[in-house]
C-alpha cells in the first residue's frame, strides 16, 4: 500500500470511533501538558536562578583567597588558609580554559607614596600589584584616563576615592572640613588632576635600618629618611581613574604593574637586608582567574580543589541552589512522567480494543492480499497519531496553564519556588514544544507497537469464520 | 492443456487435544483455466478447508497445492500475501466489506493494496460497480446497503484486479433465494466473460447448476467429479 493510502485509512479508523479516540487523546493531552508544565517550571526556575546568580557576579570568575571562609555541611563556618605561591600562579596560568589570570600582590611592610608634581603626594596607598590583562575581567572600568594594554608596564589606576589622598604635606590645615568640602556640603575636587600631573611612586619604609638605634639618633646619610628618598622613583605613562559608580570593592584601591611593585619591595628589602625567605615580594593576597566559559570555570575549580585549595565560587553557590531546586524538579518530573505513562497504557489499551473489534476486517484484508507491513504501519500510525494529537493539544493546554501560573502570585510562593529575577515560574522554550510533541508521538508509537505486531499475526481465516 | 490448479496428495488433519479430525484425506485434483467449479458437500465434509488450502489461507498437513506454477503450501507468509494480492480474488459469505469505506473504496481496496494510484483504481472500481449494477450506490457505505447489494460490492471487489482465479465460500449463504439467483448469475457471468477460473463452495445443490464441473465432497474425500457440458443458460428460477 502507498503510505498516503495507509494514512487515509488509519485516519478513517480513528474517526470511526470518535469518542474513544477523543478520550484516549485526552489522556495524552493531560500527560504531555503535565510534562511540559513540569519542565517549563524547571526551566523557569533555572532561569531565575541564573539571573539571581548573574546579579551576584560573573560565573566565569574564580578567586582564590589566602583566607577562605565557608560553611561546611553542618552549616558551621570554617576558615581555611591557602598558600598562594608564584609557582601555583604559574601553574594556574597554564591550565586549559584560563583566559586571564593575575595574582594580587599586597605589601604590609612598606607604604607606597604617589607624588604629583613637586607639591602633592599621598601618605599611603592600598596598592595591588597586578598583571594588566586581568584588570577588565576583575570588573574594573575606567571613568577617565586610559586602560593599560596587556604589555603595558608603566600604568597606574587610581580609585575614585584615592585621588583625594593627594595633599600638600607642608600645608598646615586648620579646618579639615573647609579644606575638603564646600559650604553646601559637597566635596571639593581633588587637589590634583592625576591625568595631567607627572605622577610617580616611591616605596616608603617607617622601619629604620636594622643596624641599631644609635644610627638613627646619629642621623647622617644612613638614616631611614635618606634611604627612603634614595628609592627608585617609578614614573607612569598611562594613568586611569576607575568609575565612580563602580560598585566593586576596588574603588578604595590603586593598581600598578606587579613587577613594578615587586621591584620596589625588593629594593626596600635589600636596603634593610631582609632575608629572602622573609621577603614579601611574592605575598599574594589572592589569585584572580577568568575562565573562557562556565564549563571551563567548573573544570578549573575542580582542578584547584584537587590541588587542595579552598575556594568559594559563584558556580558553587549556583550548584548548591540548583541542588535545592532539584528536589522539587524531581517531584515535578515524576508527576509528569506518571501521567504520561498512564496515557501510554491508555493508548495501548485503545489499540488492543481496536484490534479485537477489527479482527475480522484485518483477516479479510490479509485474505485479499494486504501486505503485512501495511497492516503494521497502519496500527503504528493510528497509535502515534493519538500521541501526536495529544502532544499538540497538550502543548496548547500547557501554554494556558503556564500563563495562569505566571500570573497567579500566590502560586509560586505556595510551591516554595525561588522566583527572584524575571519572576516567571514557568517558561516554555521552543525546543520544549517540539520535544513534547515528538515525545508524545513516540509514546504513541511505542504503546502501539505490540498491538500492531499482534494485528499482523491475525489469521486471514478470521474473515471466513461464520460467526460475525 | 496444463491445469491452472494442481493438487496432489493433499491432506489436512486438525488436532483438538488428543482428538484428530481428518478434514481432507488425500485429495488429488486438477482444475483447468477458465473452469467454473462447484464444490458441494454436507456440512463438515471439508469444503471450506479445501478452499482455504487453495487460496493459501491455511497450510496443508501434507501434499502440495500448485497454482499458476507456484507451490503455495511451501510459500512464506509474505509470498502468500503477494500471491493472494496478485493472483486471486475472494468472495466471502458475510461480504466482509470495510465499514468505514464506501462502495467505491471497498471495491478499489485490492488495487490500493497493489499500490495503484487513486484515480486509476477508482476508475476501475467504478467500471466494476457498473458491471454489478451498483452505479447509483458508489458512495454508499456497507451499512446503507442490502445484503444482496453488499455481496455485489464484494463480487466487484473480487473481480476488480482481474485475477486468474476467484474463490467464493458460500457466497449466497446469507441471501434469500431471489437474490441468490441474481448473485450467482453475476458471479458466473463475469467469470465466463473474462475466462477466469472460479471455484465456489456451497451446500446448495441448485447453485451447482451454474457450474461446468461439480465436485462432491464427503468426509474429506472427493466422492464424485462431474462435468456439465455447455450449460448455456442457467435453469429458470421458479417464481
Ligand atoms: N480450525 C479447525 N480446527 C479444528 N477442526 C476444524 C477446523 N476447521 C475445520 N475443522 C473440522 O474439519 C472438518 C471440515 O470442516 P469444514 O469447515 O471444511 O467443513 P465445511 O464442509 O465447510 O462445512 P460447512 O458446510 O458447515 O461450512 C469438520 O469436521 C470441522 O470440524
Ligand atoms: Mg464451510
Amino acid at each position: 500500500m502507498r503510505i498516503f493510502d495507509i494514512i487515509a485509512m488509519g485516519t478513517r479508523n480513528l474517526l470511526r470511533r470518535k469518542m474513544r479516540t477523543f478520550l484516549t487523546v485526552i489522556g495524552v493531552v493531560v500527560g504531555s501538558a503535565a510534562i511540559v508544565v513540569m519542565v517549563s517550571m524547571t526551566v523557569g526556575m533555572n532561569i531565575s536562578l541564573d539571573e539571581t546568580i548573574a546579579s551576584m557576579g560573573d560565573l566565569t570568575v574564580i578567586q582564590i583567597n589566602t583566607f577562605n571562609s565557608h560553611q561546611n555541611a553542618d552549616g558551621e563556618w570554617e576558615y581555611d588558609e591557602n598558600e598562594l605561591t608564584d609557582e601555583l600562579f604559574q601553574k594556574i596560568k597554564q591550565m586549559d580554559g584560563v583566559e586571564a589570570a593575575t595574582p594580587l600582590l599586597v605589601c604590609w611592610q612598606y607604604d607606597f607614596r604617589f607624588y604629583a608634581g613637586r607639591r602633592y603626594r599621598t601618605n599611603y596607598s592600598n596598592l595591588y600589584g597586578v598583571y594588566p590583562e586581568a584588570l577588565e575581567h576583575m570588573g574594573i572600568t575606567l571613568d577617565r584616563g586610559e586602560m593599560p594594554d596587556a604589555d603595558d608596564t608603566d600604568f597606574v589606576i587610581f580609585g575614585p576615592d584615592t585621588v583625594y589622598n593627594f595633599r600638600d604635606p607642608n600645608k598646615v590645615i586648620r579646618n579639615h572640613y573647609k579644606e575638603y568640602y564646600n559650604s553646601d556640603g559637597t566635596r571639593k575636587p581633588p587637589k590634583v588632576d592625576v591625568l595631567t600631573e607627572n605622577i610617580y611612586v616611591q616605596a616608603y619604609s617607617y622601619q629604620y635600618p636594622s643596624m641599631g638605634n644609635g644610627m638613627i639618633m646619629g642621623g647622617g646619610s644612613s638614616s631611614g629618611q635618606d634611604r627612603n628618598s634614595r628609592m627608585t622613583k617609578h614614573y607612569f605613562t598611562k594613568v586611569g581613574v576607575t568609575a565612580e559608580d563602580n560598585e566593586s570593592d576596588y574603588r578604595w584601591y590603586d593598581f600598578i604593574h606587579i613587577d613594578t611593585m615587586r621591584d620596589m619591595i625588593l629594593e626596600q628589602e635589600k636596603a634593610a637586608k631582609v632575608k629572602a625567605s622573609e621577603s614579601q615580594a611574592y605575598n599574594y593576597e589572592a589569585i584572580f582567574i577568568k575562565a573562557t566559559d562556565m564549563a571551563a570555570a567548573d573544570a578549573i575549580q575542580a582542578e584547584l580543589k584537587e590541588m587542595g585549595l579552598s575556594i568559594n565560587s559563584l558556580s558553587d553557590t549556583r550548584k548548591a541552589m540548583q541542588e535545592n531546586q532539584a528536589a522539587i524538579q524531581y517531584v515535578l518530573a515524576g508527576i509528569g512522567g506518571m501521567t504520561l505513562l498512564v496515557a501510554a497504557i491508555s493508548i495501548a489499551n485503545t489499540m488492543v480494543m481496536s484490534i479485537y473489534e477489527r479482527t475480522r476486517e484485518i483477516g479479510m484484508m490479509k485474505a485479499i492480499g494486504c501486505p503485512i507491513s501495511s497492516i503494521k504501519f497502519m496500527f503504528l500510525y493510528e497509535a502515534s497519531m493519538i500521541g501526536f494529537m495529544g502532544g499538540v493539544l497538550g502543548v496548547g493546554l500547557a501554554y494556558g496553564l503556564s500563563y495562569a501560573f505566571n500570573n497567579i502570585e500566590s502560586l509560586a510562593s505556595a510551591l516554595g519556588v525561588n522566583t527572584m529575577g524575571s519572576g516567571n515560574l514557568s517558561v516554555i522554550p521552543f525546543w520544549l514544544v517540539i520535544l513534547a510533541i515528538i515525545f508524545s508521538t513516540l509514546i504513541g508509537l511505542l504503546a502501539g507497537y505490540i498491538p500492531a505486531v499482534r494485528a499482523t499475526k491475525i489469521s486471514a481465516l478470521e474473515a471466513i469464520k461464520s460467526d460475525s | 492443456m496444463e491445469p491452472i490448479i494442481k493438487i496432489r496428495n493433499l491432506r489436512k488433519v486438525y488436532r483438538i487435544g488428543s482428538e484428530r479430525v481428518v478434514a481432507l484425506d488425500n485429495i488429488d485434483l486438477d482444475i483447468a483455466a477458465g473452469e467454473i467449479c462447484c464444490i458441494l458437500g454436507t456440512s463438515g465434509s471439508g469444503k471450506s478447508t479445501l478452499l482455504n488450502m487453495l487460496a493459501g489461507l491455511e497450510r496443508p498437513t501434507r501434499g502440495s497445492v500448485e497454482i499458476l506454477g507456484t507451490d503455495i503450501a511451501r510459500a512464506s507468509e509474505k509470498q502468500l500475501a503477494r500471491f493472494r494480492r496478485e493472483k486471486i480474488g475472494f468472495i466471502f459469505q458475510s461480504y466482509n466489506l470495510l465499514g468505514s469505506l464506501n462502495a467505491l473504496e471497498n471495491v478499489a481496496l485490492p488495487l490500493t493494496f497493489r499500490r495503484v494510484p487513486r484515480r486509476k483504481r477508482e476508475l476501475a472500481a467504478k467500471k466494476m460497480l457498473k458491471a454489478v449494477g451498483l452505479s447509483k450506490h458508489i458512495r454508499h457505505r456497507p451499512n446503507q446497503m442490502s445484503g444482496g447489494q453488499q455481496q455485489r460490492v464484494g463480487i466487484a471487489r473480487a473481480y476488480v484486479t482481474e485475477p486468474p482465479v476467484v474463490f467464493a465460500d458460500e457466497p449466497t449463504g446469507n441471501l434469500d433465494s431471489k437474490t441468490t439467483v441474481e448473485v450467482m448469475e453475476m458471479i458466473t457471468a463475469i467469470a465466463r466473460e473474462r475466462k477466469q477460473t472460479l471455484i465456489i463452495v456451497t451446500h446448495d445443490r441448485e447453485i451447482a447448476d451454474y457450474a461446468d464441473r461439480i465436485l462432491f465432497l464427503l468426509d474429506g474425500r472427493i466422492e464424485s467429479d462431474t462435468r456439465v457440458e455447455h450449460p448455456q443458460t442457467p435453469p429458470a428460477e421458479p417464481a
